[in-house]
């Protein structure tokens, strides 16, 4: 695939190399052009060969300056011969003619920038910034939204789920899966992953946790991969007791054994059990994602319900099989199992995903968003950039009077100007690659750690090209009616003037009005996607968790099978680890709970109450709740309130009546008008139990995440459910990182074969959730920062020019009896129209583009009243500012001095 | 116009490809590896660069095409190759001696110390 790409690196960089040896006067082309093109080709070869794609942009930069230096050389060469009496074949001369008036407009070009340094730099950084911004989003887009996944035909690979009207999507249970995989037809094949993290244990350097998968049968193939070295578990490894074998992932090979490929056919201890290393996923394979290692499921079918689902399954499309040709056969098959199993299988159906929508979807409407945002941005840029060269074209009307006087035409005065805009756009470019990739490290630091593929951007390849075409596009937008404009020039009145204010004034005012309009409509609504994106942030920020995670350390702990077989010895470990750890100072609780709130995920059940008739299969009446096991001290640990009834104590241990706590959502379902305690409740059968009696009720909490409605939920006491992940929570007054080191001794004295993972402040984690919505308000504020300033500098422009060119006419009102004040009202007026104007039409495109993103928005409606005024008001103040100074200038002006000018 | 060389010291560049054709008849590319390893990659040459050296060479006859074509098998029929003329070797050897006084009078001011006598 690499190759692949290569060459067509290598196609477009020889076209476009072939195309830029114009520049060389035709002799020097006539005599070289095939030795050139193939002495460039070969070092691309090496270049692409040695550094792939991402060689190109130096080695781009780097024949860039050779064509300018020695095709500048050669003609300078030439002109020499020229003059001095080296003769010209009359078939070139019209060609000829233009490519010497291109370098003679490159040299007057530079010439007059370096002359206008000030006004060249400002034009080079503002097209910078909006190219490098463009071009840094650009290359997280390419990285990933477009580029293909690493696998095998990756267009080919759906997700499975399972479906329910009323709960959404759901992993799959193994006899389900098993159905789907053998009685489908346009699958080439299917396989089951389930994630879960082990103890990695090896004489040296230790234990660690990884998160390890579990596949069935087929899986390497399915995806499309083949190990790095070895080969993949077989059918025959697939099985409940055959050899356990493991495929260790690249990066865990490189970093743990050192890339040695004597590791295969060794035997490593995986959570307590020896396991022979098979092989070596090759680099890049992350599926499912950040997984370490794999190894067969080898579960019995016969040992697993139907609604246990825990299986996430992948399905490779048999060759020519549409997605929905897939799903019409998926469809067919669930609706079978619902008539063949009615009781667990009612209301179920499946649903297929393709892995790239899977990987990507949630993330592509950000993604586009900031894209457009970045849009907006270089359109204002281009408007501004506009705006000043055509200011500076008013400047030098008088030169482009003499010129055109002297003979210039148009299109050679034109040509002139687009050269010198053209040079302004590359520069900027260049530039703007730069900043851009700046940008991506920025980008890629900062993010929120949920992007997948996002350490593939980069700014190579096909980045470089989207580059050089934004550059050239923006060239053109804001080079085109700055040229037209300016080479209009009419001679005789610029020359009458003497070239201090254009003759045609009032026609470029009005163009630069225009550009003003459309930039404060486009910063207006950048503004209110900003906006609204903060009012997000700020009410997600404001959510009451129904918890307190404030001094609270998490510690998350897996006992390996092996050594901890049973819940006793399950339950005695974590007593002695909550007593000691409870020793340490500073603590002033310690508590165990099976998943932390706030972060999500969890094991979801459906439970029977006693003496009410099972739930019907009706799509409303999904019976469910959350599961949590925890210990009796937690509750107080992280600060939820206990509503009704008790907690857990001491007595709730194994072979003491079974007990539950449920949350307050779970009682407003389910005992609306009744007391819940006392009552009882199974996840086993409604006839034979196990019954849980509840004991008590506690507040709710945000369970799914600060965003979420609180779901109903059900606590169990560890001491009854002993089980072997736990996460113990410390409260403490003491510095939090010192005490999770303790904390961590304390493990290692109790068995240093064990490896605390995750060990994090639980405030930390809760505001890890809220990073993207966090990621999207700096980030569009940034932009809208950019975008307000852009315009007022836009519109300053705009005024002072106005206010310059008006001096006289303002000097007479004055002299006429006009107060200062009066003058000032006037300017600022006539800003302010221009300003209402494009906020008008601003507010009416927020309201169709805020729309767009609504569902990145948070307890806020995309029209929200208080962020239009807000934006309008900060609008008001910084505009205001920008035509306030050219106002005052205005209203200060001398009407001696003016009218003697005149 | 085939003027011959009006003396004065060479550019750099244009020493570098006659020192590279010293060896034997080459192709652009060709020199373009030679140089960069003979100047330990300090001398990376880019094509416009070459082959306008390469013109004012030829131009001033101290290198021209090559006649003769290197031994088939190893032959690139798209190429050029170029090769020394005798005046390229004489005008090579004179800046080489211009050189080695240069290095000699460096010496005579104790410019070159540690870098090893004779």
């Amino acid at each position: 695939m690499t190759r692949a790409r290569s060459s067509v690196f290598a196609a477009v960089s020889i076209g476009v190399y072939r195309a830029l040896l114009w520049a060389y006067p035709q002799s020097f082309r006539a005599a070289y052009r095939q030795d050139l093109v193939e002495t460039f080709s070969d070092r691309l070869d090496a270049v692409l060969r040695e550094r792939g794609p991402r060689g190109l942009p130096v080695f781009w930069l780097r024949t860039l300056r050779d064509i300018v230096t020695n095709a500048t050389g050669a003609r300078a060469q030439q002109f020499q011969v020229a003059i001095t009496g080296g003769g010209r074949g009359p078939h070139s001369q019209r060609k000829a003619n233009l490519m010497e008036n291109l370098f003679q407009d490159l040299g007057y070009g530079l010439r007059s920038l370096r002359k206008n340094l000030g006004f060249a730099a400002v034009v080079v950084f503002t097209l910078a910034l909006g190219i490098g911004a463009n071009v840094a989003i650009f290359s997280v887009v390419h990285a990933v939204l477009l580029t293909p996944l690493p696998y095998g035909s990756p267009e080919r690979l759906a997700m499975v789920w399972g479906f329910n009207p009323g709960i959404g999507r759901e992993v799959a249970s193994l006899p389900d899966f098993l159905d789907w995989r053998d009685q489908n037809t346009t699958f080439a094949g299917m396989s089951a992953v389930v994630v879960q993290s082990v103890n990695l244990t090896d004489a040296d350097p230790g234990t660690e946790r990884v998160r390890g998968a579990r596949v069935s049968d087929g899986f390497f193939q399915v995806m499309g991969v083949a190990p790095f070295v070895g080969r993949a578990p077989t059918t025959e490894e697939d099985i409940p007791g055959a050899e356990r074998v493991v495929v260790l992932g690249y990066g865990l090979w490189q970093r743990r054994f050192g890339g040695d490929t004597a590791v295969v056919g060794r035997a490593v201890d995986v959570h307590g059990n020896m396991h022979v290393v098979i092989g070596i996923a090759p680099p890049g394979f992350d599926f499912p994602r950040e997984v370490d290692l794999w190894m067969p499921l080898a579960l019995d079918p016969t040992r697993f319900g139907r609604r246990g689902d825990f299986l996430t399954v992948v399905g490779r499309l048999g060759d020519g099989v549409s997605l929905d040709e897939a799903q019409t056969e998926m469809t067919t098959i669930a609706a079978r199992l619902e008539e063949e199993y009615p009781q667990s299988n009612a209301d179920w159906t499946v649903q297929l995903v393709s892995l790239h929508e899977q990987i990507v979807g949630n993330i592509r409407l950000p993604l586009l968003a900031f894209l457009g945002a970045v849009g907006f941005v270089l359109l204002i840029v281009c408007a501004n950039v506009a705006n000043l060269l055509l200011a500076r074209a008013a400047a030098r009307s008088s030169e482009m009077a003499v010129r055109s006087a002297l003979g210039a035409g148009r299109s050679r005065l034109m040509g002139q100007l687009l050269t010198e805009t053209g040079l302004l756009a590359v520069i900027g470019g260049g530039v703007g690659l730069l900043l851009a990739k700046l940008g991506v490290d920025a980008l890629v630091s900062l993010s929120p750690g949920n992007i997948p593929r996002l350490e593939g951007a980069g700014v190579e390849g096909p980045v470089f090209l989207f580059a050089l075409a934004v550059t050239v596009g923006t060239g053109l937008l804001f080079g085109v009616a700055p040229a037209l404009q300016a080479s209009r020039t009419n001679i005789a009145a610029s020359l009458r003037q003497g070239g201090s204010r254009a003759a045609d004034g009032s026609r470029s005012f009005r163009f630069r009005s225009a550009l003003v309009v459309s930039q404060v409509a486009l910063a207006i609504v950048l503004l209110v996607g900003a906006g609204l994106m903060m009012r997000s942030f700020m009410e997600l920020q404001r959510v009451d968790p129904g918890f307190d995670p404030g001094g609270v350390a998490t510690m998350r702990l897996s006992l390996p099978g092996a050594q901890y077989p049973d819940a006793e010895a399950q339950v005695a470990f974590y007593r002695q680890l909550s007593e000691r750890t409870s020793g340490l100072p500073g603590v002033a609780r310690v508590g165990l709970v099976s998943d932390l709130p706030a972060m999500g995920g969890g094991n979801y059940l459906s439970f029977a109450v006693e003496g009410r008739p099972p739930p019907s299969n009706a799509v409303s009446m999904v019976q469910d709740a959350h599961v949590s096991t925890a210990s009796f001290s937690y509750f107080r640990t992280v600060g939820i309130p206990m509503m009704r009834g008790r907690g857990f104590t001491d007595q709730d241990r194994s072979g003491a009546e079974a007990v539950a706590v449920i949350n307050e959502t779970m009682v407003r379902q389910y005992w609306p008008d009744e007391d819940p305690i006392g009552q009882r409740i199974t996840f086993g059968s409604p006839q034979t139990g196990p019954w849980m009696t509840v004991v008590g009720v506690v507040g709710d909490i945000k369970d799914q995440g600060l965003d979420s409605e609180p779901y109903a939920q059900v606590y169990r006491p560890f001491a009854q459910n002993g089980r072997a992940s736990m996460t113990a929570v410390v409260k403490a007054e003491s510095d939090l990182s010192a005490l999770i080191a303790a904390a961590r001794r304390q493990v290692r004295e109790i068995d240093p074969a064990l490896a605390v993972y995750a060990a994090t402040p639980l405030a930390e984690l809760v505001s890890g959730t809220i990073a993207q919505p966090r990621f999207n308000f700096l980030l569009t504020t940034v932009l809208a920062a950019a975008a307000i300033v852009l315009a007022a500098v836009g519109l300053y422009g705009v005024m002072s020019y106005s206010v310059a060119e008006r001096s006289g006419e303002i000097g007479v009102r004055m002299a006429l009896g006009a107060t200062q004040s009066a003058v000032l009202r006037q300017v600022v007026g006539q800003g302010a129209i221009l300003v209402v104007f494009g906020g008008a039409i601003g507010v009416v495109a927020s309201v169709f583009v805020t729309r767009l993103i609504s569902t990145l928005l948070f307890g806020v409606q995309p029209g929200d009243p208080l962020t239009y005024f807000g934006v309008v008001g900060v609008l008001a103040v910084v505009v205001g500012a920008a035509s306030y100074i050219p106002a005052f200038r205005a209203s200060r002006v001398d009407p001696m001095v003016v009218l003697r000018e005149e | 116009m085939a003027t011959t060389h009006t003396g004065g010291p060479l550019r750099p560049v244009e020493f570098q490809i006659l020192l590279v054709l010293a060896d034997g008849e080459a192709h652009g590319y060709s020199i373009i590896r030679e140089t960069e390893t003979r100047t330990d990659g300090e001398m990376r040459l880019e094509p416009g660069t070459l082959y306008r050296a390469l013109q004012r060479l030829t131009r001033d006859g101290l290198i021209r095409e090559a006649e003769r074509r290197p031994a088939p098998e190893l032959d690139d029929q798209r190429r050029r190759y170029f090769s020394l003329t005798d005046e390229g070797r004489e005008v090579a050897a004179a800046e080489a001696r211009r050189m080695a006084r240069l290095v000699e009078e460096a010496r005579a001011a104790d410019l070159l110390k540690g870098l090893g006598t004779r």
